[in-house]
């Protein structure tokens, strides 16, 4: 037994280093892929001599793909460096991206390299061999398989979807259920009751010029960013005496939408129902919408909410028909969705700015619920579960009591990215192959078919979920390339072939299939397959019953408790990644942990002393249904009182050895009849105290010109009145001739969702190493990028207004005159240049950088910290140094692009083009705030934002001339709510 | 009122020689041994910590963004401060020909030295790669890079290593007369030798007393401006950045009298106990600490005053940044019990002075002048460290707190300097006796006139 | 001036007196009498300054203060000139939009260029006028000498041109507590012959 276990460790250790020549092997092995090859069957290792096709080495390819996330495909475009992916970027012309993507996405692909990934099968913890696996697969049940269950997360595969049939056939009495901890879509079951069917909401922002979100962060939709691009067009006032949209939000904590909101009312969860229903009593004017129910909800408003309610009802009724949008969060209730629905029909705006299409992730697809399941698993009626991905044991209501349920059943498989919580209880375990790993496929919000390319072959020899699908299918082994293929192309006209590197190819004999085929991989996606938009006849008998069972529902009194996604982890699945863990979570600028957050009256309430956020924070037990749990509370300026709300997804105790210790799990707090928001708990301090890491301490701007604000009426009124900002300044300096492009960046302050995807994009693209909780508490976090949110308005209805602060690459910088070895100057077309290799360290450029922007490589991050080791290495930008330890780093308006472009448009004799390069940050950003470009290079809508009144320079005064330029938050506030 | 004199009684030539040089033969004493030894123990100390830093980098210390400088740049400009007395006291006191200085000049020039020394430490440990600390340097390299002149850290490393040249220069010109002395009156030939290479050959002539006294005092005359220069230069590291709280046209004077003050603080703090161990009484009278505390007492109402410009200055600019640190951030920041430090060390406990009767008790100056130290110490602190803490961009505000690495390192500076101070006292006539024993002459001759 | 090597083997080749006396009066009285009766009163070695005698033996001013000053100008030059030469000449680049002569941030350095070199001028320009170091002269031979840096005043007086007896007498009679003598020589150092020529002897008072 020693000797065995001895060998298992050996094995581990050795595994654990992804050697050079493993590392050629793959690569030369994925640069195979790139023609289309199955990854099935072993390849030829080709040397460097005979360059693989498609690849040059010190070139970027780039590959269309989707990464799914809660199931839902969104087109990115990966960039691979010698056959490894290092970048990922939204693709410009699938729909739920236009080109943006948000933290998740920029994050993939370090978890592609995440060494803490599963590498092995195991079986009882003990290694164990694919064809073990296999043969267990093959005949997990006998019979018709009625103690057969499958468990998966909901999605969108059309492919995934084929093979669960395909399962259903071979077991028809099996039957499946598909579960995700947090909803990622709007319950269908609202447009099921008033509709008829069960459809997804389709909302075009971009013609609404109110919008209500009712518990609704649309702008940070995890696998849609068009609802934040809409939003943004819509928003974004372009000359003084523009329009612009109002945006109200009724949430329980502060999201990224409601920091942005003209008018916010922080109301528990729970209220939104009775804010909904008296939006309708006021706004429906038809006799049968009148009922008691109606009336007994809406009676039932305070004096805040009834004067907002008044408001908003003028303010909605002053607008034309379909002018407007009410939105209701997948948090809520489907019969809040419905009333929000009754809501649009009430205000013209279905066909306008509400139709609805087929619900892309289609959630009648599974045969039974979790709990359904679970029951089933208690009582024995399951032999064989295969958890296909997710992390049940971690994730389910704590009251199904999964991991008991789960011991129930005699062998289970659990196939996952992680070996986590979940592989632990299950008898198997399988690793699964990274998306950018496998064939695969996905429907984006819209429907639209996506592809999922792989970009490089399985790190660790996994496989896809599809795989693993087809052998319980008994369905042959083609591969998922094959499987792909066959469901583009007639099946019948597919030949094997070699390729001029000797590896097989799947082709078609029709030149037509084959050429479309090759459209599809190269565009990632087919824009014909989008859902035809439907306008659906409302059944208005629906509302009534709403609004009967809600008034039925005891709507909960006492503490409420706040279930949130993760801004950075999600619902658990990221738990493991460094940028994530790191990333400064929006508006509260946490990291490293998650917390109970509450509003200071109820803080005061509870006898919850108030604290810095530097110092150490008070510990609560929050208690609900007998269940509790301990966390640190931050107290949270403009979070609604009577509510303590949380973020799942930490406390994770798998694998990861990153995740496990960060956080706490908030999920034991939550039941399978509460999944969102419950009432009734009940907080009790606890005498310990906890560190946590904030990247921002302070959220007032103390009267300094950093990030303006003004009202759309007072920049009607006063359209100059940045005017102080951006005012030439005396100077007895020389005019410096720049020579080239001059490099700048136009933020605009208004549409800046402070969603944060910028700051891993530039992680990502910079190579910009993680420090650790300890370090971030020290003041020491490394990134070029930060996103500042200072507070507007007053405390209980807090908004925020976010501003990406990099360098600004001042002119005449701060930092340039002051470094003793020239390490920092100034290049002919203007950019504020760090040269690492000359830099002694002194740290007198970030004293005297008033924008405080440059990081300081206190130690040698990548080996003092441990995330920055192992297969993560591989992620790094080979254009980017990795910077030493003692030098100074900051932002450089990524200027690795610059000078790539640069030595493309001299090999083509040209000039730059405008718009042919744009920094990381201002590719992710989802609305576009950030925008990158050449001042020479005229029409750009960098340049034209600039010549807007309301543009400025941060921190004018201090004479630095910054190249960066901001453009004023305008708010559009209900004068009659202020 | 009768004047305390600077020398008392009329010792003859042989005798100030014999007092003058006698420790340096007697056999050590065991306080001398003890605190040779402890000083020495923190001494390495101080290089452990330092091949530390090295081996791991600076982020061992508690600095952090937005507070790049803390501790490191703190003791830099304290030790350069106090640094400043020995040669102002030698100087401009020479060319003021103040004759109570010959008594204390000596060690007070030593002290400048060695305090140097401690601050030279600082610039090139504190650097994220020290290892290329040279690149300050304007030397013809083969990546034809030089340095930036307009960054006021050259501007440092020229003032420093001239000052240190200069006075180096300035105290061996002064102590070949006395190596001289001690030389001849060595009692065996190895120490006779020893000290007969550093006197070079001295044998008091006057043919070269005519040269030297040239020398001395072209020397003391250069000396003068480069004393008031060294710590403009030193604040020019502030004062030429634009952080509020650090941007200030009075950083120059108020730097140099604040340097001066702590000095002449440093210099009571060791001419009290010195005087009492080796009985040099007669010799280090109290009309000299009377007269240091005097000038403590001025530099340090130099000092208030520039505290009450800066203060006017904030409040009169009418920027918000700059009213918020010096209103805010000194008064009730993160730190801002330094700043009180300061302020009670620096303004009030130097009124003590104003009463001969404190300047004149051995004890009561000490006291006064160590609280002074302590006093300029938090003020570099707070003048660093509370300004960074608290800077334009808001969204970075954030504490400092130093690590224990970074207390050692301080700690060690002040066992190093101890520990060369005490071998000085030991193995130097630390009270130059030619200028003595003229000096003796002279009060002679006025006692017959 | 003088090579000051060239100078010292001069004044060595000459035959001289080392007289010790008590104080500094009687040596500056024994002093002007010598000079008055046409003796060459070469040098006095004292164990501190005594202005008087310097007068009497080195009346002319020392040329140092004008190499100082020399000195600092040929430090003010190169500092301003290296700082114009790296960041204005060899290599201009643009700093944070400061002009590549910058004159106001080059003064502090050539301000402690000019000191540094003045300095260094003063320090070596003194050692090599006074011939230092020097650690085995020949004076260092005179016996009692070790007491010219204590309490004795010993005067060095030339020996050419009078009789060796009647000047010693001389001296004697003018309060010399002892008189040593060296013959003329061709090689300065090291020579066997630099005894006292007659025995000290202990003043009649």
């Amino acid at each position: 037994m020693a000797d065995q276990l001895l060998q298992i460790r050996r094995r581990r250790s050795q595994e654990d280093e992804l050697t050079r020549r493993r590392f050629l092997e793959l690569v030369s092995a994925s640069a195979a892929l790139a023609s289309g090859c199955s990854p099935d069957r072993p390849e030829k290792i080709l040397p460097y001599t005979e360059n693989p096709r498609d690849v040059t080495p010190g070139v970027s390819t780039y590959y269309a793909t989707s990464l799914l996330i809660d199931g839902f495909a969104t087109g990115l475009v990966a960039t691979t460096r010698e056959g490894r992916p290092v970048k990922i970027e939204g693709n410009p012309a699938h729909p739920a991206s236009l080109g943006a993507t948000n933290v998740w996405h920029q994050a993939s692909v370090l978890e592609l390299y995440d060494p803490d990934r599963g590498r092995a099968v195991s079986k009882r913890g003990l290694p164990a061999t694919w064809d073990a696996l296999d043969a267990f697969l093959a005949r997990p049940v006998t019979g018709q398989g009625e103690k057969l269950r499958l468990l998966l997360e909901p999605t969108s595969s059309p492919l995934v979807h084929a093979l669960v049939s395909a399962v259903k056939q071979r077991f028809p009495a099996s039957k499946v259920t598909f579960y995700a901890p947090t909803p990622g879509q709007v319950p269908g079951a609202a447009a099921r009751a008033l509709f008829g069917a069960t459809l997804a909401p389709r909302w075009d922002l971009s013609h609404a010029d109110v919008v209500v979100a009712l518990d609704a962060d649309f702008l940070a939709t995890p696998h849609d960013l068009r609802p934040a691009r809409d939003f943004a067009t819509r928003r974004r006032v372009r000359a003084s005496d523009g329009a612009m949209n109002r945006l109200y939000v009724v949430e329980p904590s502060v999201s990224v939408t409601g920091s942005l909101a003209d008018v916010r009312l922080a109301r528990p969860a729970r209220r939104v129902q009775l804010l909904a229903a008296a939006l309708l009593a006021a706004l429906d004017k038809r006799p049968d919408a009148s009922n008691g129910a109606l009336t007994r909800l809406a009676g039932a408003l305070d004096d805040d909410e009834r004067r907002f309610v008044a408001a908003l009802v003028k303010d909605l009724a002053s607008r034309a028909p379909g002018a407007t949008l009410v939105l209701a969060g997948e948090r809520q209730p489907a019969e809040v969705h419905v009333l929000a629905y009754a809501l649009n029909v009430a205000l013209g705006n279905l066909g306008a700015t509400l139709s609805f299409s087929e619900q892309a992730v289609p959630e009648t697809a599974g045969d039974q619920d979790l709990p359904a399941l679970a029951r089933e698993m208690h009582a024995g009626a399951v032999d064989a579960l295969l958890v296909l991905g997710g992390n049940p044991a971690y994730d389910a209501p704590a009251d199904l009591g999964w991991t008991r349920a789960l011991q129930a059943v005699p062998v289970s498989l659990f196939a996952g990215l992680y070996a986590n919580e979940t592989a632990r209880a299950a008898t198997w375990y399988a690793p699964l192959a990274h998306p950018f790993e496998t064939w695969g496929d996905g429907r984006a919000q819209d429907g639209t078919w996506s592809l999922v390319q792989p970009l490089i072959r399985s790190l660790h020899g996994a496989r896809s979920v599809t795989e693993l699908l087809a052998i319980v299918a008994g369905a042959p082994r083609t591969g998922d390339y094959a499987r792909l293929r066959s469901a583009f192309g007639a099946p019948r006209g597919e030949v094997r072939r070699l390729d001029e590197s000797g590896a097989e190819r799947l082709e078609h004999t029709d030149p037509a299939v084959e050429s479309a085929w090759e459209r599809l991989l190269a565009r990632g996606f087919d824009e014909s397959t989008a859902f035809p938009r439907q306008v659906p006849e409302p059944r208005p008998a629906a509302v009534t019953d709403a609004l009967t069972r809600l008034a039925a529902r005891d709507a909960g009194s006492g503490l409420e408790l706040d279930f949130l996604r993760s801004p950075t982890v999600h619902d658990g699945r990221f738990a493991n990644l460094s940028w994530l863990l790191e990333l400064p979570a929006p508006i509260v600028k946490l990291c490293w942990d998650n917390a109970f957050f509450m509003s200071p009256a109820t803080a005061a309430r509870l006898g919850i002393p108030a604290v810095e956020r530097s110092e150490p924070h008070p510990v609560v037990e929050v208690s609900h249904e007998s269940r509790s749990v301990r966390g640190p509370v931050v107290v949270l300026d403009g979070h609604a009182d009577d509510t303590v709300s949380v973020w799942l997804g930490y406390g994770r105790d798998g694998d990861e050895r990153l995740a496990k210790g960060v956080g706490f799990d908030a999920y034991r707090l939550r039941t399978n009849d509460a999944p969102s928001f419950a009432s009734g708990a009940s907080v009790k301090l606890r005498p310990e105290r906890y560190p946590l890491a904030f990247t921002q301490l302070e959220e007032r701007q103390h009267e300094r010109a950093l990030a303006l604000t003004t009202t759309l009426a007072a920049y009607r009124a006063h359209p100059d009145f940045t005017a102080e900002h951006k005012r030439p300044l005396p100077s007895i300096l020389p005019e410096y001739r720049f020579e080239g492009p001059a490099w700048a960046m136009s933020i605009d302050l208004t549409i800046c969702s402070g969603c944060s995807a910028c700051v891993v994009a530039c992680q990502a693209e910079n190579n910009v190493l993680v420090v650790g909780k300890e370090q971030v508490r020290n003041g020491r976090v490394m990134h070029w990028l930060r996103v500042d949110s200072y507070r507007v308005g007053s405390a209980k209805s807090a908004r925020f207004v976010h501003q990406p602060m990099m360098c600004q690459h001042c002119g005449d910088a701060p930092c340039e005159y002051v470094c003793p070895v020239n390490a920092t100057v100034h290049s002919p077309d203007g950019l504020n240049e760090m040269v690492y290799n000359r830099c002694v360290g002194t740290r007198f450029c970030s004293n005297n950088c008033p924008y405080k922007v440059r990081r300081f490589n206190w130690f040698d991050w990548s080996v003092h910290e441990r995330a920055n080791q192992g297969s993560v290495e591989l992620q790094r930008n080979p254009e980017v140094s990795v910077r030493e330890r003692g030098v100074m780093e900051k932002c450089t308006y990524c200027v690795q692009r610059i000078r790539a472009a640069e030595i493309r448009a001299r090999i083509e004799r040209r000039e730059i083009r405008a718009g042919e390069v744009t920094s990381a940050c201002a590719q992710a950003c989802p609305t576009q705030a950030i925008r990158f470009g050449s001042l020479t290079h005229g029409a750009t809508a960098m340049v034209e934002w600039r010549a807007e009144p309301r543009s400025y320079y941060a921190l004018h005064e201090t004479g630095a001339r910054p190249r960066t330029m901001y453009l004023a938050r305008v708010d559009n506030p209900n004068p009659e709510l202020t | 009122m009768i004047e305390t004199p600077v020398l008392v009684g009329a010792p003859s030539d042989a005798e100030l020689t014999l007092a003058l040089t006698r420790s340096v033969w007697q056999p050590p004493r065991k306080a001398w041994l003890a605190l040779l030894g402890l000083s020495g123990l923190f001494a390495l100390g101080l290089f452990a910590l330092i091949a530390y830093t090295f081996s791991e980098g600076v982020g061992l210390w508690g600095n952090n963004i937005p507070v790049a400088w803390a501790f490191a740049i703190i003791n830099f400009v304290w030790w350069i401060g106090i640094g400043h007395a020995g040669t102002f006291i030698s100087a401009v006191l020479l060319l003021l020909e103040q004759s109570w200085r010959t008594s204390i000049n000596r060690f007070a020039e030593a002290m400048t030295l060695f305090a140097v020394v401690q601050a030279g430490i600082f610039p090139l440990i504190h650097l994220g790669r020290p290892w290329f600390a040279y690149w300050l340097v304007p030397y013809p390299a083969t990546m034809e890079l030089w340095p930036n002149f307009k960054s006021a850290l050259p501007w440092d490393a020229a003032a420093v290593s001239t000052y240190f040249t200069v006075s180096l220069l300035f105290w061996y010109l002064g102590l070949i007369p006395d190596l001289a002395v001690v030389r001849d009156a060595a009692p065996g030939i190895w120490r006779r030798r020893i000290y007969g290479v550093f006197a070079l050959g001295w044998r008091g002539s006057a043919r070269h007393l005519r040269h030297y006294r040239i020398a001395y005092g072209m020397l003391a005359g250069l000396a003068t401006p480069l004393v008031l220069s060294v710590h403009s230069v030193v604040s020019s590291d502030f004062a030429i950045t634009i952080l509020p709280g650090w941007h200030s046209t009075l950083f120059p004077p108020y730097f140099v009298a604040g340097a001066i003050f702590s000095g002449f603080a440093m210099v009571t703090t060791l001419m009290v106990p010195i005087r009492r161990l080796f009985g040099l009484e007669h010799v280090i009278t109290t009309r000299h600490l009377d007269n240091v505390a005097k000038f403590t007492l001025l530099t340090g109402l130099i000092v208030d005053f520039s505290y009450l410009c800066e203060f006017y200055i904030a409040w009169y600019s009418g920027e918000a940044p700059e009213y918020y640190t010096f209103f805010h951030a000194f008064i009730t920041g993160p730190n801002a019990g330094i700043f009180w430090t300061a302020m009670v060390c620096n303004v009030l406990v130097p009124q003590l002075y104003w009463f001969s009767a404190v300047r004149r008790h051995p004890i009561a100056t000490l006291c006064v002048a160590i609280l002074v130290n302590v006093g300029m110490w938090s003020e570099r602190f707070f003048l660093i460290v509370i300004s960074l803490e608290r800077e334009y961009s808001v969204s970075a505000w954030r504490a400092y707190s130093p690590t224990w690495v970074d207390w050692g390192i301080f700690a060690g500076t002040l066992g190093f300097f101890l520990f060369l101070f005490l071998l000085f006292i030991k193995y130097v006539p630390f009270v130059p006796v030619s200028e003595v024993k003229e000096l003796a002459r002279e009060l002679a001759e006025e006692g017959h006139a | 001036m003088l090579e000051p090597a060239k100078r010292h083997a001069r004044e060595l080749a000459r035959p001289v007196f080392y007289a010790e006396f008590a104080s500094d009066t009687a040596a500056v009285d024994a002093a002007r009498r010598l000079v008055e009766r046409g003796h060459g009163v070469l040098d006095a070695f004292t164990p501190r300054p005594v202005a008087a005698l310097e007068e009497l033996v080195a009346p002319e001013r020392s040329t140092l203060n004008r190499s100082v000053f020399v000195g600092g100008l040929i430090g003010a030059c190169t500092g301003l000139g290296i700082e114009w030469a790296c960041n204005a000449w060899d290599y201009p680049l643009n700093v944070g939009g400061r002009p590549p002569f910058a004159l106001p941030a080059y003064i502090p350095i050539t301000f402690e260029a000019m000191v540094l070199f003045a300095s260094l001028t003063a320090f070596f320009g003194f050692l090599h006028r006074a011939g230092l170091p020097w650690l085995a002269h020949p004076a260092f031979e005179v016996p009692g000498f070790e007491r010219a840096s204590n309490d004795r005043f010993f005067l060095l007086v030339e020996r050419a041109g009078a009789n060796d007896e009647e000047l010693q007498a001389l001296l004697v009679e003018l309060g010399a507590l002892s008189v040593s003598g060296t013959p003329a020589r061709e090689t300065p150092r090291r020579d066997p012959d630099a005894v006292a020529v007659t025995p000290n002897t202990e003043p009649a008072e």
